[in-house]
């Protein structure tokens, strides 16, 4: 397209129609957990716990991952697994191909392991809306706008196949390093035992075979070539309070206790960065991450859940009740701290992956 | 013209917070001058509509904490302009980060793109130009722009060469007041 300006019209209606749309979706999950957080009698709720562990029970051993994939998607894809689901095996796994691809069909990632995984997720269209439902036609997504991440297995043949595939495409000639997929349009290979990249404009062909190698790989390609949802066996929590930045011990006190207990045990990472409102000086924030497993998550989770706090899934978010700061701008007066903690998968080869930041 | 083209910026972006039409006719209203803005600060039209485009984002992925106040909206759009240029300044890079949060794809520009680009940023010029008093916009144009002495202008006129050079001076000052405006 030669006209710029209206290009980037059409991509900012896009992105607002997103927006709007995971409002309406986050506004959904909200609700869900409101209803899921109104008080239920002891009795009720061992008889929801029962009926959950039954249908879960049967759906495992009936259907497998579709009705897995279901009780997600009831939860909204970004939430933890339910219980009951297999973590992928093994737990960590050599790359062999990794990639983030962007074009008009939407945004596709992959991993392909060594063991012969292969993760995918890809995102909506860009011409997907609320008007326009139909553009993204992925029957095992996860709602509208994510796939969420999926999981198929690959023979050795078939890893291969696939990164002769990608390196045929004469894309590596002039490769660099590898590093994490923190851009659009970057592939990564394994070429004589080293990871390498390329950050390019995916080759059409390639990107349909990236999109459906089920219509191209053979059937010796597929140890199974069903999709399931792919379960992470341990997650990244990050927290951090703003717009002014609290010590870990300050904002632990105010978790939880029984969370609070859990995080204290752990190791954290500590990051530093800058939050603000564009055309005022930002505020530097610091937050901490730290590993859990699935399990870890969970009981996390419960102990947010159970203390009432706001959000759900892997996304909280709380005021700090008698604070008061002064974020930029002025003229919105003062508002009280907040505490966010998330969640984040971690991939086979020890990434975590947002598939949220697009 | 439709409905959203008649309504006041405040009530496009207040529109903007539950449908995407009223930001397609703000982001319209504003485009050429947050280019212009740019175009006048970097080397080339390509950066200029980066961060055009980053700036856009930006005002997109804040509106739903836009609040109507005394300053009018373009005033908040520019200083979102402003950050974003103070950011690139500051990292010598033009951050794609509100882009990349709202998921929105790189647009490539080839010829055909950058000569309506610049057309497009010139135009803004031309019209702030058309704002001016006819005699100081006249001035200025037979001066700064086709080149032409004081003398000459004012024996075409037939006027003192002083009266053109205020002529002058006095529009490059009221451009300089509306470039301070919008954040120059």
């Amino acid at each position: 397209m030669s006209d710029p300006v209206s290009h980037l019209k059409q991509e900012l209606l896009a992105a607002a129609e997103r927006q709007q749309g995971d409002t309406v979706l986050a506004s959904k999950s909200r609700r869900r957990w409101l209803e899921r957080s109104r008080p239920v009698s002891g009795r009720r709720r061992r008889l929801v716990v029962m009926l959950a562990a039954f249908a879960l029970a049967t759906a495992v051993t009936t259907a497998g991952w579709a009705i897995v994939r279901e009780v997600v998607l009831d939860e909204g894809f970004r939430s933890l697994p339910p219980v009951g689901a297999t973590p992928s095996a093994p737990e960590s796994g050599e790359l062999v191909i990794q990639y983030r691809d962007l074009d008009h069909a939407g945004s596709g990632w992959g991993w392909v392991y060594a063991d012969g995984r292969l993760i995918t997720a890809s995102g909506a269209p860009q011409a997907v809306s609320a008007s326009r439902p139909a553009g993204f036609d992925v029957p095992e997504a996860a709602n509208r706008w994510s796939s969420g991440l999926l999981e198929q297995r690959l023979t050795p043949e078939g890893v291969e196949l696939l990164r002769s595939e990608i390196v045929s495409t004469g894309l590596f000639e002039h490769h660099e390093p590898a590093g994490r997929l923190d851009i659009h349009n970057v592939i990564q290979v394994r070429i004589d035992d080293r990871l390498v990249r390329v950050n390019a404009n995916f080759p059409k062909r390639l990107r349909e075979r990236l999109t459906n190698p089920a219509s191209w790989l053979p059937a010796s390609a597929w140890a199974n070539r069903r999709i399931r949802a792919y379960v992470p066996s341990r997650y990244e929590i990050w927290y951090r309070a703003q717009p002014q930045t609290l010590e870990r011990s300050r904002i632990l006190s105010l978790l939880p206790e029984t969370a609070a207990d859990m995080l204290r045990a752990k190791d954290a990472v500590i990051a530093h960065g800058d939050i603000g409102t564009p055309g005022f000086p930002p505020h530097p924030v610091t937050g901490y991450h730290s590993v859990l497993t699935t399990k870890e998550a969970r009981a996390v989770t419960q102990a947010f859940d159970d203390a009432g706090l706001p959000g759900g899934g892997t996304g909280y978010s709380f005021e700090i009740p008698g604070t008061s700061v002064d974020p930029a701008p002025p003229e919105k007066g003062p508002v009280r701290n907040v505490v966010t903690v998330g969640f984040t998968p971690y991939l086979p080869h020890g990434e975590t992956v947002c598939l949220a930041c697009g | 013209m439709s409905n959203a083209e008649k309504r006041s910026d405040t009530e496009l972006l207040l529109g903007a917070r539950t449908s995407s039409e009223p930001f397609g006719v703000f982001y319209e209203r504003h485009f050429p001058s947050v280019l212009a803005f740019f175009r006048r600060r970097v080397a080339g039209p390509e950066e200029a509509f980066d961060l055009t485009a980053e700036t856009f984002a930006g005002a997109l992925a804040s509106v739903s904490r836009f609040e109507p106040g005394p300053e009018p909206p373009r005033a908040w759009l520019f200083a979102i302009a402003r950050h974003k240029f103070s950011e690139a300044l500051r990292s010598s890079r033009i951050q794609d980060d509100a882009r990349r949060a709202l998921a929105m794809q790189p647009i490539q520009l080839d010829d055909e793109a950058i000569d309506i680009l610049e057309t497009t940023a010139r135009a803004a010029a031309v019209e702030l130009l058309e704002t001016l008093a006819p005699e100081q916009r006249d001035a200025i144009n037979a001066h700064h722009v086709d080149d032409r002495g004081y003398a000459e202008i004012a024996a075409e006129l037939r006027c003192s060469e002083s009266v053109i050079r205020k002529r002058v001076s006095r529009g490059l000052a009221a451009l300089h007041t509306q470039l301070r405006n919008e954040g120059a």
